[in-house]
Parts: structure tokens; C-alpha cells; sequence
């Protein structure tokens, strides 16, 4: 090899060594958040199943405490949900986040409807798609009815999913 | 002085850096200077942009619990805050604008041509840094309309085929928005993308440059650039120095820009433009809403994007869901493979026909824009519930920055300033537990009119139950008594379950016997007996009343009343069914008829608390109640009191009610 090809060779690969120097740790430095642990999955009671009324969606908002990057935050708003009473002993839960674009949904008690007012979607009291831009109806929820001290609560697993496609996927 | 100079050009050559950092050593035509004022007012705003942005960074903090407050205080507290953060703002606007201009008069006069093509796409790539800047630029106070953008901004983002999930999480650091979002976002806006700018910007000029040299200065391809003494007398006399005949011109354009940026930053209401939508009992004038309130997915907010992304979105609602991305997606993507082949036209249809379909593209791009731009503004302004909303978001964003003016924004961060507010909180909890029966001046809390559909037609409707606003005070009490079944108290009672013995209980009698025009009863004795019971409640709007007042008030309640004549009156005392102290000081009456809610304290925290957690309690309705009990299961402590604070109108207020005009 000559002296001067060996030099070609050298900075070369130096160079590539330097480049992987900075973007090796700098690709994982950004791509931390595809690594964290997934969160748990534990139930919540939610409302008592006495106080809805059949066929009255209740909008009932989950406290709790929330961990944030490194920030644990005393116990606070951490989402919410609309539970529908269907029958003596049966409930709907959706996740009150659009589906579509993630904005929260209200219900129209004249029209019994769900309604998002950022792009016009619109939700029978099932949950089901009535119009408006959004691929999938409300996100339904995992829910029992449970006893607790002897009366019978609505518990659900809580989670949100990712907005703006076909599938409900949970959000890591 | 001079020779001092010459020396340290001789060594640094600082002259013909300079020069060609400001692009003054060529000539220009002379016909044509005004037409090239964009590009150089465009870098000077870009400089302003640099300028007040270090500047907003030295007290802006990206973080969830700090961003709205640092952006609160440096409004408030930092002198010339609220200006320089106003000419960020407003200039981000006019560069977007200047470049919508520049792009449109560099197509026109086929600027792109060879061999100008790379210049062209380097301004394309600077036109969409500065777009990007603007989008990353509009979240960071961390207020209503920069979360909620920006949340259907990364959601748009998300729906990509293929990396639009990854670019997402990258985007956000995480699933879902956190201190990482602001960390993030911040890096994008003050780091990356004006280095990129900054970097593209140099590239674009020593191009502009490089081409005017070559064209101008019959300098031989290939060749060393001249390096230009200046000032230079041009020897042709169709053409002038850049310095100081374009200068000018550009920094005077510039400076017009800078005073429209000015007059809107000083004296134009940057947030709420539709004045139909100003509420009137606002804490704070609306020039000084400057800030939304802070980021709460719970508040109700209607999201509506910038102007510069209106017309994709009116574009979004045009399209059939499943095709959604087409727009979101395919249809930027066209446009900016459109624009990048405008040079390339000329190959396909020749040089008058490539001009004319490059001017056609552009033209139509802005006019298409400006259209769905009208159209969205137009459909917004006719909707009453778009105004409803606004006025809304605005009282809401006033609340917020006077509670943050008066008290600072606790360590948490800034959301609590409205959760924990009476004002803010007390009509979400009326609305979410109370509404069902009740009204609160015929709407929910809210504002929200409780309606029904009668034949097709909406209308409003009473509750079932009393309303509430002004409950326990001395008007609401007398209209109770003057009416108790009209349609704001007891009068659609009977459509609940056992409602009816309480419409058509005792106190419908007792108004029927005892009050003109069947009974002896006058008007001043009901509001005077209503004055004794309102004082019970301890309102801040049921004191003073006259000594007279309460006396009389008192006879009534314990049935001492005289007519004019000095003779008794006859009539049914209120101490037979309820107990009052103060109004039967020696306790005569106790026991009663017929169970009624005991009147001691009546309307204050303590019996409403009492009531509302229990109200078939004995002292209250007994076995004739029909309301629900909201235990704390149902009702926590917390709401509950914020829910009874608002009711009774006890919540911080400005000392001198300011009047929006």
C-alpha cells in the first residue's frame, strides 16, 4: 500500500468514526421514548352503577397520580371517560378522546349523540360512527360491573389510544 | 482612521466579506428595484425574528409547569415584554406573507431560469424552515390554542403511511404530550431550525450573488469573483450600485412591514378578533388577552389552525374520511413537487408557455388558499356557537392571566389557577351534577340552554327542579314565595317521581291563603320576610338590609303584623312549619306542623353542604324529598365547595369591575 493511499484510507475511516461517534449516541438519545416500559393495567372504580341513569351518558373524570417524564405530580386529572348505563346492570365506557384527531367529545342530549366540535364527528350513544371524518367509532373501554362494600360500582381498565387510525391501539 | 482600516482589510479582507454578507457589491438594473424589495425585507425580518427570539429565550421556560407562567410574566412583568414577544409574533406573520410575494414575483419574472434554478430551490427549502418555525413556534406559551394545534398537528403527523406513528413519538418524546413535547419542540424552534435558516439563508444569498456577478460584471465562468470597490460608479448607465439604491428600498418596505407588525402588536387584539364574541364582565381589557388560558384538556375548546394551515383543514372537511390523508398528506406533497419543477416547465412547453403555467400555478395556489381561507372565516362568523365558544375561551383566558396577575402561578404549574377557581370549576360541576334537574338561569351553568326538540323545533325548557342562580338571596327568595310552582321553582317538580307532594305541598297553600290577593299579605311583608331569611345566608349581596327591613320581616315570620289600622293581621306564620331563630327569638313555634327545612343558617356554605349531601335528612325535606344525596363518592369535598362558592357568587374579583366597551 502506498503512503498516500493509506492516508485516503486512514481519514476515511476516521472520519466515519467520528460520525459514528455523534450519531450513534445521538440517534438513542432520541429515540428513548420508543423504550419505555409499557403502563399498568390495574382497574379503577369509576361510578356507582345506582347513580346513572339508563340511557344518560355521564361524563366521569379519572384522578390520579401521573408520572411525567421526571416529574410525579400530586394526584390530578389524568383523563376521562363517558359511561353509558345500557340495562339494569350493563355499561358502555368510552374514552371521551376523539377518535379522529384526539379533541375531547361531548354528548348532545337532544340529539342523543356524541359530537366533536374541532372536525364534526358524530357518535350514537353506542358509540358507533354516525358522520363526520373519523375511522373508527369511541373507543370502548374494558369494564365490570364489580361489588364494592356491598354496592355495585362500574370499574374499567383505563388507557387511551392512538387517534387517526383504522385499529384502537393503546398508547405505550 | 482609513489607513487603520485598509491594514486590517489587507489581513482579513473583512471589506469583501462584508459586502458580500449584505450583497452590495453588484449593480442592479434601475427599472427594476422595486420589484426586489422582498428578498432583502425578508432577511432583515428574519433578523428581527433572531433578535426578539434570544431575546424571549432569556425568560421563556420549556416546561409544562413554567411555560405559561414565564410567558405570563414576561407580558406582564418584562419591560417591553409584551412587544417584543408581539413582534415575534406579528412578524413570523408578515414573513410568511412576504414570502407568499417573493415566490410570486420571482415566477412572474421567471427568476428560476437557468441558471438560477438552485437559488429557486433554495428559497423553497427557506420558505418551508420558516413554515416549519411558525408551526413549532405557536405551542411553546403552552396556553389553549398552541396545545390544542399542536395535539392535531402531531396527530396529522401520526397518520402517515408507513413513518408517520415513529415521527410522531420522535416528535412528541413519548406516546403522549409531556415536559418532553416542550423540550423537544423547544429545540426545534430555537436551535435547529434557525441554524438550518440561517444556514440556507447564506447559501441562498452567495447564490443571488454569485448569479448577478456573473451576469452583470462580464466576469468570465469559472473565474474568481471580483471583489467590487464600493461605492461604485456604474459606467452603464441602465444599471446602479445594490448599495445604496436597493438598500434603501428594501429597508423602507421593511420599515412599513415593521410599523403594520408595530400597530398590530400595540394596538390590535392578537387572539380574539370577532367582536360579537366579547364578553362583557372581563377581569382584564381584551388588548391585554395576549395569552390563552393554559393547556387543560378538560376545558372545553374549539380548535381552529392558523391561517396559514385554514385552508388545508376547510379542504380536510371537503374530503371523505378514509381519504383524509390525501389531503393531510398527498396533496402538500404534490404542491411542493409542483413548485420544485417550475424550472423544468420551460423544457416541456417552452419559455412562454413554462412562464405562464408556473404563474398560473403559483396564482392559483394563492387564490385557491385566500378562497378556502374565506369560506372557513365566513361559515365560523355566521355560527353563534363559534362566537358562544370564543367569548368563552376569551373569559376563561382573561380569568386565568388576572388569577396569575394577583396571585402568581403556583409551582404545579398553571392549570391549577382555573381548577381550582370557584368561577371556572363551579359551572362544570353545576353542568356535570346539578344540570339534569336544575337550571341556572334557564342554561346549564355553562351557558349551555337546556333544550328540547318539540315538532322539529328546538326550545328551551324548565328543569325539573328550582334554579338556582341567586338561590338564597333576598329577590330569589321572594319570587319563590310569590310563585313557588312557576316554572323557575317548583312548577315541573311533579314530573318526578313523588315531585308532586312538593309542588303541591305547603307552601303553594300557604301562598294561596295568607297572600293578596286571598290573603292579608303584602308585597314589602314577603320581601321583608325573605330579607330576614337571606341574611341567614351570610351572601355577600344579602347585607344592609334596614333595621325596619328585618323587624318586619320577623313579625311576619312570628305573626305579629299590624295593618295601617293598628289591628293584627291574620294570617299563617311561617314559625308553624319551619325554625328560624332570628326570626322566632323565643322559640314558640318549635315542633311544628308539618316537617320543613329548618331556615337557621339557610343558603350559608354549612347548610347547603349539609343539604346537598343529604337532603332527606329531617331538617331538610325529610320523607318528601325527591333530590339524589351526593355523598362523597358521588361529590367530592373539593368540587362540592367550589361548586357552593360559585353559587354564592364568592370568588376573587377585581376590586374595580373593569367594563369592556
Amino acid at each position: 500500500m502506498q503512503r498516500r493511499s493509506f492516508f485516503h484510507w486512514a481519514s476515511a475511516m476516521l472520519s466515519g468514526a467520528y460520525l459514528a461517534l455523534l450519531a450513534v449516541p445521538g440517534v438513542g438519545f432520541l429515540t428513548e421514548p420508543f423504550r419505555r416500559k409499557s403502563k399498568s393495567s390495574k382497574s379503577r372504580k369509576l361510578v356507582r352503577v345506582k347513580d346513572l341513569e339508563v340511557g344518560v351518558p355521564r361524563r366521569v373524570v379519572l384522578r390520579d397520580q401521573r408520572t411525567d417524564a421526571w416529574t410525579k405530580y400530586a394526584e390530578g386529572t389524568i383523563g376521562a371517560v363517558w359511561v353509558v348505563r345500557t340495562g339494569e346492570s350493563q355499561v358502555d365506557v368510552f374514552s371521551v378522546v376523539c377518535p379522529h384527531l384526539g379533541c375531547p367529545v361531548d354528548y348532545v342530549a337532544e340529539e342523543k349523540q356524541f359530537f366533536c366540535p374541532c372536525h364534526a364527528a358524530s357518535y350514537a350513544a353506542n358509540g358507533t360512527t354516525i358522520a363526520g371524518p373519523q375511522k373508527r367509532g369511541l373507543d370502548r373501554l374494558e369494564s365490570k360491573i364489580e361489588s364494592v362494600g356491598g354496592e355495585p360500582w362500574v370499574s374499567i381498565v383505563f388507557a387511551k389510544f392512538e387517534p387517526g387510525i383504522l385499529e384502537q391501539v393503546p398508547l405505550v | 482612521m482609513s489607513k487603520v482600516l485598509d491594514w486590517l482589510d489587507d489581513r482579513t479582507g473583512y471589506r469583501g466579506l462584508l459586502h458580500a454578507l449584505v450583497l452590495l457589491n453588484f449593480p442592479v438594473s434601475k427599472a427594476a428595484s422595486w420589484r426586489y424589495v422582498w428578498g432583502g425585507s425578508l432577511a432583515l425580518m428574519f433578523g428581527v425574528e433572531l433578535i426578539t427570539g434570544t431575546l424571549l429565550m432569556t425568560v421563556y421556560s420549556p416546561s409544562e409547569a413554567a411555560a405559561w407562567g414565564s410567558v405570563q410574566y414576561l407580558e406582564t412583568q418584562t419591560m417591553f415584554g409584551s412587544f417584543v414577544r408581539g413582534l415575534h409574533h406579528t412578524t413570523s406573520h408578515l414573513m410568511l406573507i412576504g414570502m407568499v410575494m417573493h415566490l410570486l414575483i420571482v415566477v412572474v419574472s421567471a427568476a428560476y431560469r437557468r441558471p438560477k434554478e438552485v437559488t429557486y430551490w433554495s428559497g423553497l427549502i427557506l420558505a418551508s424552515l420558516v413554515f416549519a418555525l411558525a408551526v413549532t413556534g405557536n405551542p411553546l406559551p403552552w396556553d389553549q390554542k398552541g396545545y390544542q394545534a399542536y395535539q392535531i398537528e402531531t396527530s396529522i403527523v401520526g397518520t402517515m403511511p408507513v413513518v408517520g406513528p415513529t415521527m410522531k413519538t420522535l416528535l412528541i418524546g413519548g406516546s403522549e404530550f409531556g415536559s418532553l413535547t416542550l423540550t423537544r419542540l423547544y429545540t426545534l424552534h430555537v436551535v435547529v431550525l434557525p441554524v438550518l435558516a440561517t444556514l440556507l439563508l447564506v447559501i441562498h444569498f452567495s447564490l443571488v450573488r454569485r448569479e448577478k456577478l456573473m451576469s452583470n460584471c462580464a466576469t468570465k465562468r469559472g473565474g474568481d469573483l471580483p471583489i467590487v470597490a464600493l461605492p461604485q460608479a456604474s459606467s452603464d448607465a441602465g444599471s446602479l450600485p445594490y448599495w445604496p439604491f436597493q438598500t434603501s428600498r428594501n429597508l423602507l418596505v421593511f420599515f412599513i412591514l415593521m410599523l403594520i407588525a408595530t400597530g398590530v402588536t400595540l394596538f390590535g387584539s392578537r387572539l380574539f378578533s370577532n367582536p360579537e364574541g366579547i364578553a362583557a364582565d372581563l377581569e382584564l381589557p381584551p388588548n391585554e388577552i395576549t395569552l390563552q388560558a393554559p393547556a387543560d384538556p378538560d376545558l372545553p375548546y374549539l380548535a381552529r389552525p392558523e391561517w396559514y394551515v385554514r385552508p388545508l383543514y376547510e379542504l380536510r372537511h371537503m374530503v371523505p374520511s378514509d381519504r383524509e390523508v390525501l389531503v393531510t398528506g398527498a396533496l402538500p406533497l404534490v404542491i411542493v413537487i409542483l413548485l420544485s419543477l417550475v424550472p423544468f416547465y420551460d423544457k416541456v412547453v417552452g419559455q412562454t408557455g413554462g412562464r405562464g403555467l408556473a404563474s398560473i400555478l403559483v396564482l392559483g395556489l394563492i387564490g385557491g388558499s385566500a378562497s378556502l381561507l374565506w369560506y372557513g372565516w365566513k361559515n365560523d362568523h355566521a355560527d353563534p356557537a363559534f362566537a358562544k365558544a370564543k367569548s368563552q375561551e376569551q373569559a376563561l383566558a382573561s380569568r386565568a392571566l388576572w388569577l396569575a396577575r394577583e396571585n402568581g402561578v403556583p409551582p404545579d404549574g398553571p392549570v391549577a389557577l382555573l381548577q381550582n377557581d370557584p368561577r371556572v370549576r363551579g359551572p362544570l360541576v353545576f353542568a356535570e351534577h346539578c344540570a339534569g334537574c336544575h337550571t341556572w338561569d334557564g342554561h346549564d351553568g355553562t351557558g349551555k340552554a337546556k333544550r328540547e326538540l318539540v315538532d322539529g323545533v328546538e326550545r328551551p325548557v324548565a328543569g325539573t327542579a328550582p334554579d338556582l342562580a341567586g338561590f338564597g338571596g333576598q329577590d330569589w327568595l321572594s319570587a319563590f314565595l310569590k310563585d313557588p310552582t312557576g316554572p323557575k321553582f317548583f312548577g315541573q317538580t311533579d314530573q318526578i317521581k313523588g315531585g308532586e307532594r312538593i309542588k303541591n305541598g305547603e307552601m303553594r297553600k300557604w301562598l294561596e291563603e295568607n297572600v293578596k290577593p286571598n290573603g292579608p299579605l303584602e308585597d314589602r311583608h314577603v320581601r321583608a320576610v325573605a330579607a330576614l331569611i337571606a341574611k341567614e345566608s351570610g351572601r355577600g349581596d344579602a347585607s344592609g338590609f334596614s333595621e325596619e327591613e328585618l323587624k318586619l320581616g320577623q313579625e311576619v315570620f312570628s305573626g305579629d303584623v299590624m295593618n295601617a289600622q293598628g289591628e293584627p293581621l291574620e294570617f299563617a306564620q311561617c314559625l308553624q312549619c319551619h325554625s328560624l331563630k332570628s326570626g322566632d327569638p323565643d322559640g314558640s313555634g318549635s315542633g311544628g306542623l308539618s316537617p320543613a327545612p329548618e331556615l337557621d343558617g339557610y343558603g350559608s356554605v354549612a347548610w347547603l353542604r349539609d343539604f346537598v349531601r343529604n337532603p332527606g335528612e329531617r331538617k331538610f325535606y325529610g320523607k318528601k324529598n325527591v333530590m339524589p344525596a351526593f355523598d362523597t363518592e358521588r361529590l367530592s369535598d373539593r368540587d362540592l365547595d367550589l361548586l357552593l362558592r360559585w353559587m354564592r357568587g364568592e370568588w376573587a374579583k377585581p376590586e374595580v369591575q373593569k367594563n369592556a366597551p
